[in-house]
């Protein structure tokens, strides 16, 4: 009786832990992906700022913040007769 | 009856050690092989499973990025998409439609292909809408890869410093050439798992990460540089020139705030341009730097204590014959002093001051500010300029080259020989990479020699000096006119093709920016004080308070007209150009009338912008250009 109790139990505990292991393994698998996930989209938003500072670059290049300036709002560079040491 | 038993008996041990013996050959053979295969050919085996199983790819490091000295982005790479496809792979009844999706010929794809195995680029850094047209279609063998591309957000206004970057990422002009090996990043390797179909599956490992190049800061200013190009541009068109360049240096620490020229190209578009539109004419282009040059022979004469600054040179009325050579004077003059020879621009003069000093100190002395060699900015293709040994120098190379003949200069030689002028007579070695460290100068004139010629430059650019039109209203600006003839294939001077400079710095009492502008060819004049000072005088204007040097008041001579003029309606001078800002067309066409000059105008509204500048000098019947604005 006892020796049946204690075979039951070891056959239980190898099946859960078998059952665990399988467990663990397919989280493993799902947590490597959605870190694998994770970094491509850090990745992916790294390589979105280097295009997003070079785009401001582009946009607020002195030219065309001149050109723009003149064109919309009819500004020009001050003369030194506006802008003086007195 | 037992004979044949026995017999049988035989017969069948013969074929059961038969079988045995077969067995036993056949697992030693096995024994063998598996010895064989684990233990001889283990380790190569092992590798080549190991290859089937895992691929290792190598993945580019992009290069450092290229800053201003404000921190402002000049050049920085991103990841682009290429196309690129296993050939044998793509089943001709896609590439039509593979074409129209590259915008490409379908001709042109079916020469890309032709007779080709593997692996073959389609198209290299393309557009992401172009990828994602080619990545919809979902051909077999096709595949998209990514690639750094070099990207300049000011376009052509920094071309021709830094130059471009090929296909394969490694720099073929200018800045991004010349530091190639400090920009260029280190690849790194990654292991990745494949399927059984040879396929890579997520993840992987780095077997070595990809390092980004170094960083380089520039001592330009993005700003100053905008306003060099906007300036040389408006200035050449104007003039109708073939070509010219600009820059501007910092004399206190050498370092360069812009250098800018025209033809220009842009750095994203390099392949459209041709070569001769890439060369940065500030560094490659030499030219004679005419009337520029006296300001260093009238130097070297003070350096000498030979001459004093009233010391008198006769200027021959003219004409100096000077052994079978004879020299001329645009404008015949008497005895000047030397202030005089630099104001009047007197070749005679230069020359008899050069006569009297000698070849050996002249040609020292120009050697020492840099003439005739390279300046060591580290830029490629810089031009050494020429200078020829002083002990080959006769009379006549020693006349001409005291006002500039026969000796040729880049611009940025001229800027830096300026910058010891302005820099208390010590000469610093112009730098483009901006450094912590202290460049060490080397005292070329004495600091009282360098103060002399400053106030001879100041007479250069006043009321009756030749570079008057240099000079923004509230500042001194000391600096000098040239006007030089070009050579000719023939060994001589074309007599229709000049080079017009204007070289100087300002404010003049406490130097903060020395600016040489050189004009080639220019159409309408060929006067380096009407055709390179106002660009010089464009350039200072808006540079100098952009760099927290006001203009002062005590500095403009006309101040109290151009204050009465700003403020009410008080007529100008005759001479002086009004000022017509914010008038409307009808009222701008009266007052320019009255004044006696002649109005032409673009758009409609009120005047925003004229050309000359109100209160500068322009001759009565001249025309004055306004833009209108609502």
């Amino acid at each position: 009786m006892n020796t049946r109790f204690v075979y039951t139990a070891l056959f239980l505990s190898i099946s859960t832990l078998a059952a665990t292991q399988v467990w663990l393994s397919h989280l493993r698998i799902e947590t490597s992906q959605h870190a694998s996930t994770l970094q491509q989209e850090i990745t992916k938003q790294h390589e979105k700022i280097q295009v997003l500072g070079l785009e401001y670059a582009s946009l607020s290049r002195p030219n065309r913040l001149r050109r723009l300036a003149h064109r919309e709002l009819g500004m020009q560079a001050p003369r030194p007769i506006q802008v003086l040491r007195p | 009856m037992s004979n044949i038993h026995k017999s049988q008996d035989i017969h069948t041990r013969r074929r059961m050690e038969v079988v045995v013996g077969l067995m036993a050959l056949g697992l030693a053979m096995l024994l063998i092989r598996a010895v064989d295969l684990h233990v001889l050919q283990g380790d190569e085996l092992k590798a080549r499973a190991s290859h089937q199983h895992f691929h290792q790819y190598n993945v580019a490091a992009p290069r450092g990025v290229i800053l201003d000295r404000q921190g402002r982005i000049l050049s920085k790479s991103i990841e682009v998409p290429s196309i690129g496809a296993l050939v044998s792979e793509i089943p001709q009844k896609d590439l039509k439609s593979l074409a129209k999706a590259l915008k490409m010929p379908l001709s042109k794809l079916q020469g890309k292909i032709k007779n080709r195995k593997g692996f073959r680029w389609l198209a290299r850094q393309v557009s992401p809408t172009i990828a994602a047209r080619v990545a919809a279609l979902n051909i077999p063998g096709v595949r998209q890869e990514s690639e750094w591309r070099r990207y300049h957000p000011l376009g052509p206004e920094t071309g021709h410093i830094l130059g471009f970057v090929g296909i394969d990422g490694h720099g073929l002009e200018g800045i991004e050439r010349s530091m190639d090996q400090r920009l260029q990043g280190q690849a790194g390797a990654r292991l990745v798992q494949r399927d059984a179909r040879g396929h890579s599956l997520p993840g992987g490992v780095w077997l070595k990460k990809p390092h980004m190049g170094d960083a380089l800061k520039l001592t330009i200013d993005s700003n100053i540089q905008s306003i060099a190009y906007a300036a040389l541009t408006e200035g050449i068109h104007k003039q109708r020139a073939k070509g010219g360049s600009v820059v501007v240096m910092n004399p206190k620490n050498g370092d360069i705030l812009a250098m800018a020229s025209w033809p220009s190209f842009n750095p994203n578009n390099f392949i459209r341009y041709k070569p001769g539109q890439w060369r940065n004419r500030a560094i490659t282009d030499i030219f004679e730097p005419g009337s520029t040059m006296k300001p260093f022979t009238i130097a070297t004469a003070i350096d000498s204590k030979k001459w004093q600054v009233n010391s008198l040179v006769f200027c021959e009325n003219g004409n100096f014959q000077v052994a079978d050579y004879t020299i001329h004077d645009d404008h015949p003059e008497g005895w000047l002093d030397l202030t005089g020879i630099i104001a009047k621009s007197s070749n005679i003069g230069a020359a008899k001051v050069a006569l009297n000093i000698g070849a050996t100190q002249l040609g020292n002395h120009l050697s020492s500010l840099g003439f005739g060699k390279r300046t060591g900015i580290g830029l490629g293709g810089e031009s050494p300029g020429m200078l020829t040994p002083p002990k080959k120098w006769g009379v006549v190379e020693t006349a001409n080259i005291a006002f500039g003949q026969g000796i040729a200069t880049t611009p940025l030689q001229l800027a830096a020989a300026f910058s010891v002028l302005a820099n208390h007579g010590v000469k610093l070695t112009p730098r483009i990479v901006l450094s912590d460290e202290i460049n060490h100068g080397k005292q070329v004139f004495s600091l009282e020699t360098s103060q002399a010629i400053t106030q001879m430059l100041i007479a250069a650019t006043s009321v009756n000096g030749t570079g008057q039109r240099a000079v923004p209203a509230g500042y001194h600006v000391a600096g000098k006119t040239g006007t030089a003839q070009k050579a000719n294939n023939q060994g001589s001077y074309a007599k229709d093709k000049f080079t017009a400079v204007f070289a100087g710095f300002a404010p003049a009492e406490d130097p903060e920016i020395v600016i040489v502008v050189v004009i080639d060819e220019p159409q309408k004049s060929i006067y380096g004080g009407t055709v390179a000072a106002p660009v010089f005088r464009n350039i200072a204007a808006t540079t100098l308070p952009y760099l927290g040097s006001l203009p002062e008041m005590q500095n403009s001579a006309d101040w109290h007209v151009q204050q009465a003029s700003a403020a009410s309606d008080i007529t100008p001078a005759a001479g002086i150009t009004p000022r017509l800002f914010g008038l409307s067309l009808r009222q701008a066409f009266q007052q320019a009338e009255q004044q006696g000059y002649a109005l032409r105008s673009h758009g409609s509204g009120w005047v925003t912008r004229q050309s000359p500048h109100p209160l500068t000098a322009l001759s009565i019947g001249s025309d004055i250009e306004v833009w209108l604005h609502e």
